[in-house]
């Protein structure tokens, strides 16, 4: 307790203050880019605090990876352009609040509501930091397995409006994620003898090709202004903001279940802010009294995707900070860091150097409050971007993308990849397939691979492996629960729906 | 119509010759003289093959940096990950000689993959500029193993397993190797991250670990948890001195030292002498530095120096170990 | 009317009909493989092409379409309100609101033309030109504004990326004209011998 006294009154220093503020600045900016992240952002500021005091230089990280994907809400809610992959939720009910001329009111939302995600998963990290060692024991590549199991089906069953595309898209996202080169193989698989396949497809160009570039396409063929018809003379200035940031607590259910989604998520490796976005969304929408309300510019909606991507942070600082163990590409960065400034994860980083631990705590909560008062604060200013006419964001954003997409593998061909998946994903959109469950079923779909091959290498192919541990068998029958309850849901649907028609 | 239709295409052809006449000016600016006297005159930049935060992507940019301050110019470490870093020795195998892009490359493990599937890189012909880093190999486990020889975890049952990154790479290299010639069973766990093998030991998902004895994995193995089984070095290995060399253990032919991670820096081939010798004086002389020895040391490397034949040396040496063992890292490889 | 509904169906039909062609030439392509490698490709490839092809079959049948457009058995004679299918889109994630198919394939036309010019003179002239080029032709904006507008994002641009950032840019395909900034950039291998 004493530490963490220390370590608040060094973060109100000005030097600290700094840190923290450069890291939320540009953690905002590269998040409000789309194709740019908070991983690209912390790669390029690393070399720069080489030679700091390691406890700035955690500031500045913390804040970057606390703030972007809450810069990504901006061009979400107001251009309908998620600025990172775990924004893409935000997009359903924050652009049709912004059609509608209430695009201040969705930032303020969004701002909040990220600021109680991120407090609520710090919160929980800071509980859980002592029980760490026994979560580790406890979940193996089986465990693991079943856990990306229950996350593809739960997307699965998510897209119930239309079932059998959304099946089809998260199998044909898996089978993409197939291709190259996998940790638990030897052979590049569907590799086409192209050397560009090598490492497989990567999800950025992918990402932004189906979202940013796709969604260019259809507003800039359509051409006008992103807030239409008279409600656009009316963006909403502060008090729109303010009503949106305090209409937040009207939602204390979704927000809740938007922060615990998020923070274990979070802690999965490889899942991340994506998939965390999209479970809570869907399971807010699962849970509703009035799911209808969902993807028409529902302020529910928004709590529900924004809390929830920001809540991974502090899930996802849980394995890194105990274990070392990084679980996306941020806390590879991260890990880095501690290396050039010699600090150790794990147990000598949790007992001998909690002021860096406190550092990083504070530095998440400290810049995610930033970010929602600059937000609040420049929001009113952010939202006019609604009414700046396409013809002029619509080139800005393609020259962002492209640069974004270029400068995270240095490689020109992935901004060929992006330009071909933003027509395949107009196309497939158009075709009424939901892009956001192949890029799920992408994502997790390497991850249930290896996980299952490990647990068989493990076993030596005996296959009770995944049967046989507690946690395998807690995930078997939750997931067995699940398939019931959405079952059951389905089919009361089917019944009501025949009995309106009746 | 058809006015309209001119003014947009002298509009296209103002544009060009814009274009045209600043890029000539641009070439007449830059002028030709000898390129190798004033080595050098703009940013060097420095290929890394893998993504930012990698061993070898932190003591580029801490090497970097003081090249930097040495040559009088930017040395800008980009990353260009992929295959395992064999995008990076393409770029440099197909680049412009003039010493102004060079790369740090993981070695001999490069080699093993153009053996395994020939691209036609020449590792012979590259401009080899000398030895940024190395790391030491060793195996390690957790400590309620009660091993202490390499009989015992050989005859151990069940067959111990081995936890690896993947079926690429330096850690599978000296595994694959290794394991045959201390004709301990191939039984392999695949797809952790380097710093999640040590919880896969603790968990029970396998037995053994090698990787470099370095880093968050030495400060591992002087824990409570982990212990060292061997080195491959020809002495034995300062940071864990009481660790044995596995010729101390009886197997002097394994290969030792020969084992080692070594990160090379290179040039495409064809560089001048002159462009060479001055990136090699600026290399060794930023690895003279303490400050620049200690952070790599912090990064998990230790810095080992070597001249421009030294380095090409090795690599031929480096060719010859390779050679002879790739029958069983091919085969190796192949398991799941 | 009725010809714009049938030109939707051609399309989504080919979507339908490319997608099962990519989950073909997975679950055809693992036969390449052994052992536990085929494993994921065969066991989500083969459901996944099964779907694909019902969802074809129930395209083309009218009785089964309701099931592969939304909730229920609503089949085309119940055709729902622009605005109610707008949500329904939105609510899956699916659909897209956008211009006619020329407007699109312009659009479309100036990205896969701003990749071509990139990819030959590289970001730093290609991000001007296209700029300029987009905002006068495709926007309608007027010359001199355009070039303000192209010259301020151009600063911007060189600042944060260049200054500040210090990001190695693509350079382009031509000779090197501007070490570092034009030309000279070196292409990464996208297919083996080539």
């Amino acid at each position: 307790m004493e530490a963490f006294a220390d370590a608040l009154l060094r973060m109100f220093e000005p030097a600290s203050m700094a840190a923290i503020f450069l890291g939320m600045a540009v953690g905002v900016v590269f998040g409000i880019i789309p194709g740019l992240g908070s991983v690209i952002a912390m790669t390029l500021l690393l070399p720069f605090t080489f030679g700091w005091d390691p406890i700035l230089a955690m500031y500045v990280f913390a804040g970057i990876m606390g703030t972007a994907s809450t810069g990504g809400a901006v061009p979400a809610i107001l251009l309908n352009t998620p600025g990172t992959i775990a924004n893409v939720c935000t997009t359903f009910d924050g652009y049709p609040m912004t059609r509608r001329g209430e695009g201040g009111r969705a930032l303020g939302l969004a701002a909040s509501a990220s600021g109680l995600g991120t407090l609520f998963s710090i919160i929980v990290l800071a509980a859980l930091l002592p029980l760490a060692t026994v979560m580790l024991m406890a979940f193996g590549p089986p465990d693991i397995f079943w856990l990306v199991i229950l996350g593809l089906l739960a997307v699965t069953f998510a897209s119930r409006q239309n079932m059998a595309k959304g099946l089809a898209a998260g199998g044909v996202g898996i089978l993409i994620a197939m291709i190259g080169s996998s940790p638990v193989f030897a052979k590049i698989r569907f590799g086409l003898g192209a050397e560009y396949l090598w490492d497989g497809i990567d999800v950025v160009p992918l990402a932004v090709g189906f979202f940013a570039l796709s969604e260019l396409i259809a507003y800039t063929s359509r051409g006008g202004t992103i807030a239409e018809g008279e409600a656009s003379l009316n963006v909403g200035g502060i008090r729109q903001l303010l009503r949106g940031a305090v209409e937040v607590f009207q939602y204390k259910g979704i927000l809740l279940r938007g922060s615990l989604i998020g923070t274990i998520t979070g802690a999965i490796p490889g899942a991340g802010g994506a998939v965390a976005n999209f479970l809570s969304y869907t399971s807010a929408k699962q849970a509703s009294k009035t799911p209808e309300l969902f993807g028409t510019g529902y302020a529910g909606g928004i709590v529900a995707s924004e809390s929830a991507n920001d809540a991974k942070d502090g899930g996802i600082l849980l394995p890194t900070l105990t274990f070392g163990i990084p679980g996306n590409g941020e806390m590879v960065i991260m890990m880095t860091a501690f290396i050039l400034h010699g600090i150790q994860p794990g147990r000598d980083l949790l007992v001998n150097r909690t002021d860096i631990v406190w550092a990083i705590i504070l530095g998440v909560i400290g810049a995610q409050v930033l970010t929602t008062i600059v937000l609040l604060g420049a929001g009113g200013w952010l939202a006019k971007l609604s009414v700046v006419p396409v013809r002029y964001i619509a080139p800005l954003v393609a020259v962002l993308s492209f640069i974004g997409v270029y400068a995270i593998r240095s490689n020109i061909w992935d901004v060929l990849l992006a330009v071909a998946a933003a027509i395949g994903g107009f196309a497939l959109r158009k075709a009424g397939f939901p892009l956001i469950t192949l890029v799920i079923g992408f994502v997790l779909g390497g991850e249930a691979e290896k996980s299952f091959i490990q647990s068989l290498q493990i076993s030596g192919g005996d296959y009770m492996v995944f049967f046989t541990r507690p946690v395998s068998i807690i995930l078997i029958i939750v997931i067995i629960g699940t398939l019931g309850w959405s079952l059951r849901g389905a089919l009361r649907a089917n019944a009501r729906a025949r009995e309106v028609r009746a | 119509m058809r006015l309209i239709r001119a003014i947009h295409w002298l509009r296209a052809l103002a544009l060009t010759s814009v274009l045209a006449v600043s890029a000539l000016a641009l070439v007449a600016c830059g002028g030709e003289e000898d390129p190798t006297a004033n080595f050098p005159e703009r940013d060097i930049e420095w290929f890394v093959g893998f993504d930012a935060g990698g061993g070898f992507d932190v003591a580029s940019r801490i090497i970097a940096e003081a090249m930097s301050e040495d040559l009088g110019v930017n040395v800008v470490v980009r990353n260009i990950p992929g295959g395992g870093g064999r995008r990076a020795v393409q770029e440099i195998a197909r680049g412009v000689p003039d010493g102004y892009s060079i790369s740090i490359v993981n070695m001999p493990n490069q080699i093993t993959a153009e053996l395994l599937d020939p691209e036609g890189i020449d590792f012979n012909s590259l401009g080899w500029i000398g030895r940024a880093v190395i790391q030491t190999y060793g195996y390690y486990t957790a400590e309620k193993n009660p091993w202490t020889s390499v009989e015992q975890v050989a005859a151990s049952t069940p067959e111990p397993r081995f936890c690896l990154t993947g079926l690429s790479g330096h850690s599978f290299l000296v595994a694959a190797i290794s394991t045959q010639e201390l004709s301990i069973p191939w039984h392999p766990v695949t797809g952790y991250g380097a710093a999640e093998i040590r919880a896969a030991l603790l968990r029970g998902d396998c037995e053994l670990g090698v990787g470099p004895i370095a880093g968050d994995t030495l400060t591992a193995v002087n824990g409570p948890d982990f212990k060292v089984l061997w080195m491959f070095s020809d002495e034995r290995f300062g940071p864990v001195p009481d660790a044995p060399t596995i010729t101390e253990l009886g197997y002097p032919d394994v290969g030792g030292a020969s084992l080692a991670n070594n990160g090379l820096v290179m040039a495409p081939p064809g560089t001048p002498d002159a462009i060479l010798d001055k990136l090699s004086a600026a290399l060794n002389k930023a690895l003279a530095d303490p400050d620049v020895a200690a952070g790599i040391a912090k990064a998990g490397m230790e810095v080992s120096t070597q001249t421009r034949a030294q380095s090409a040396a090795s690599v031929k040496a480096m060719f010859g170990v390779v050679e002879e063992n790739i029958g069983i890292v091919q085969e190796r490889s192949k398991s799941q | 009317m009725n010809l714009r509904m049938n030109r939707d169906r051609v399309l989504n039909l080919v979507v339908y009909a490319a997608l099962l062609v990519l989950t073909l030439s997975f679950v055809i392509g693992a036969r390449a493989y052994e052992g536990r490698m085929t494993l994921v490709p065969r066991v989500i490839g083969i459901p996944t092409a099964l779907l694909l092809a019902f969802i074809i079959v129930a395209e083309l049948s009218p009785r089964l379409r309701g099931l592969t457009h939304g909730r229920g058995g609503a089949a085309d004679d119940e055709a729902p309100s622009p605005e109610e299918s707008a949500q329904r889109q939105r609510e899956s994630g699916a659909g897209v609101d956008a211009g006619s198919w020329q407007r699109v394939l312009t659009v479309y036309g100036w990205l896969v033309g701003f990749f071509l010019l990139t990819l030959v003179v590289g970001f730093y002239v290609a991000v001007p030109i296209f700029l300029f080029a987009f905002l006068v032709r495709e926007s309608q904006v007027a010359p001199v504004r355009a070039a303000v507008v192209t010259v301020v994002v151009l600063l911007l641009f060189l600042l944060i990326f260049d200054l500040v950032l210090d990001l190695a840019l693509w350079r382009g395909l031509l000779p090197r004209i501007l070490p570092g900034y034009i030309g000279g950039g070196s292409l990464p291998p996208l297919y083996r011998g080539l």
